[in-house]
């Protein structure tokens, strides 16, 4: 049996800079074909069908997720009716693909702190960030050179705790595409 | 001769000074500075709008809201998010009958849970200075709800019909709860026999459960109108019909929803729902509620509400598409 997962765990939130009445943020669902669990505070972006996908490329704006995919408040999945027995069905939020995850969008004035950051690298303030397809939305200051990849952060204070004893890094987003 | 109102005229002008008196008042609540005073104007947006959200949508009325308070949510260790944990009643195997001199089989005591979990409707915020809503005819609190509550509504009725359409499956394909294809359809349109046959659906489950309501469109009604006089069994209903167009909240013993939804409840398709407690829950946290807010002479406001519904028997719900 798999340990117990803590809600403390995976965090994303806004140092400064959020929640007030107008804060910039998105609500958007996942992509289909992300089928595994993804946590708060990935970096994701759009799309070509509006949905959600892992990491930016290119001029991909960063937006970096509030919620899990598995949160009650985004989805209540009770199986599939047409091949499990018993199966529940939501309505509201809805089963597996329907409910929308919210984010922070990389051009809103904020400083956030993510426990999604790749800790196998030393982070010093005013290294930049990014984050892939391949890595899964981990923020990595590896491949993160200004005009030749894309960036979606500048290191602000660094490696710091999260509020809840978890190792979260510090930054402040932007949005720094490429070209190609 | 002395211009003398008919009573029409007189009707209108009373709606319309009525009207004048509740949009003064309200924007004296809104600009004042007195937060009693605003919260009054909130309160008299929020009752229209819960009164037009029950008369409106049919999930509603399919399967009505349960009020939810703090201490009947489940905790969970994992989530701070709002979960209610809802029990099945049990399977029982059946009795049997056996001759002397033996005791029945154990089955270990065991129940199965479904989970319904909340979220929050948003609808979109409007915001404007308050100048210019001053020449509105119109009631204020219907300018103000009317615009958020479509997408309230749009949003609560199309959740749960995705629900329904996934909870039925695939058209004339045997769902593995009930053994049973709940999406059928019938050739030949609508006639006695296939309003018949497809009010049977949900009852040809091993839950046996009776339809308690059916959900069309505005239009596939106006199809069942064209059923004839022996169909309809008769004079009363028929020619009731043709003279007065669709009436009856209730037709083949159960209630008929109509709904102008056509995007969501499509041409020659009727939904088949259960009684509420065997179809699933619908928990109200929060009830429909406007946010208004006034800074200066700009106003905002939206609407929000949190709710959870559930479809936890399958069983409940039936579909037929009438080609």
């Amino acid at each position: 049996m798999a340990a117990p997962r803590q809600m403390t765990t995976h965090t994303l939130h806004g140092l400064k800079g959020w929640w007030h009445d107008h804060s910039l943020d998105f609500s958007a669902p996942l992509s289909s074909s992300i089928t595994e669990d993804v946590h708060e505070g990935r970096v994701m972006s759009l799309d070509t069908d509006g949905t959600l996908k892992y990491g930016i490329a290119t001029t991909d704006m960063a937006l970096f997720l509030r919620n899990a995919s598995y949160d009650y408040d985004v989805v209540n999945d009770g199986g599939d009716p047409t091949t499990d027995k018993h199966a529940w069905v939501s309505g509201i939020p809805g089963g597996t693909g329907v409910g929308k995850l919210t984010a922070l969008v990389a051009t809103s004035a904020t400083e956030i702190v993510s426990t999604e950051f790749d800790d196998q690298q030393d982070y010093t303030p005013g290294d930049t960030l990014t984050a892939t397809t391949g890595n899964k939305g981990l923020l990595t200051n590896q491949s993160a050179v200004v005009y030749t990849n894309p960036v979606c952060g500048v290191v602000s204070r660094g490696v710091v705790n999260n509020g809840h004893g978890v190792d979260a890094l510090a930054f402040w987003p932007v949005y720094m595409p490429t070209a190609s | 001769m002395a211009n003398i109102a008919s009573p029409g005229e007189f009707a209108l002008k009373e709606a319309q000074e009525e009207t004048r008196l509740v949009n003064e008042a309200f924007f004296e609540h809104v600009m004042s500075d007195d937060p009693v005073l605003q919260k009054q104007a909130a309160d008299s947006v929020n009752e229209f709008t819960r009164f037009k959200m029950r008369e409106d949508g049919f999930l509603r009325k399919i399967l009505p809201p349960l009020p939810l308070t703090n201490d009947e949510l489940d905790r969970q260790q994992d989530t701070d998010r709002l979960v209610k944990v809802v029990d099945y009643e049990g399977d029982t195997p059946a009795a049997i009958s056996v001759g002397f001199a033996t005791l029945p089989e154990t089955y270990w005591i065991l129940g199965r849970r479904y989970l319904v979990t909340l979220s929050r409707i948003l609808s979109p915020r409007w915001t404007g200075d308050v100048a210019l809503l001053r020449t509105w005819h119109m009631d204020i609190r219907q300018v103000l709800s009317d615009n958020s509550l479509k997408d309230m509504l749009a949003e609560e009725d199309s959740k749960f019909i995705s629900a329904v359409n996934t909870s039925v499956g695939p058209v004339d394909t045997v769902m593995p709860t009930t053994g049973v294809a709940q999406h059928q359809s019938f050739s030949g349109g609508f006639t006695r026999d296939t309003l018949w046959e497809a009010e049977k659906i949900l009852p040809s489950t091993p839950s046996s459960f009776e339809v308690k309501t059916v959900l069309l469109n505005n239009i596939t009604i106006k199809d069942i109108c064209k059923l004839n006089l022996i169909e309809f069994g008769g004079e009363d209903l028929a020619q009731g019909i043709m003279k007065n167009g669709w009436t009856s909240k209730e037709f083949m013993g159960v209630e008929y929803i109509i709904t102008i939804k056509r995007d969501l409840v499509p041409n020659n398709v009727l939904f088949y729902f259960a009684d509420p407690t065997c179809i699933g829950k619908h928990y109200m946290l929060d009830d429909t509620t406007m946010a208004i807010k006034r800074e200066f002479f700009m106003l905002d406001f939206f609407n929000y509400q949190c709710s959870g519904v559930t479809i936890g028997n399958v069983a409940g719900v039936a579909k037929a598409t009438f080609e």
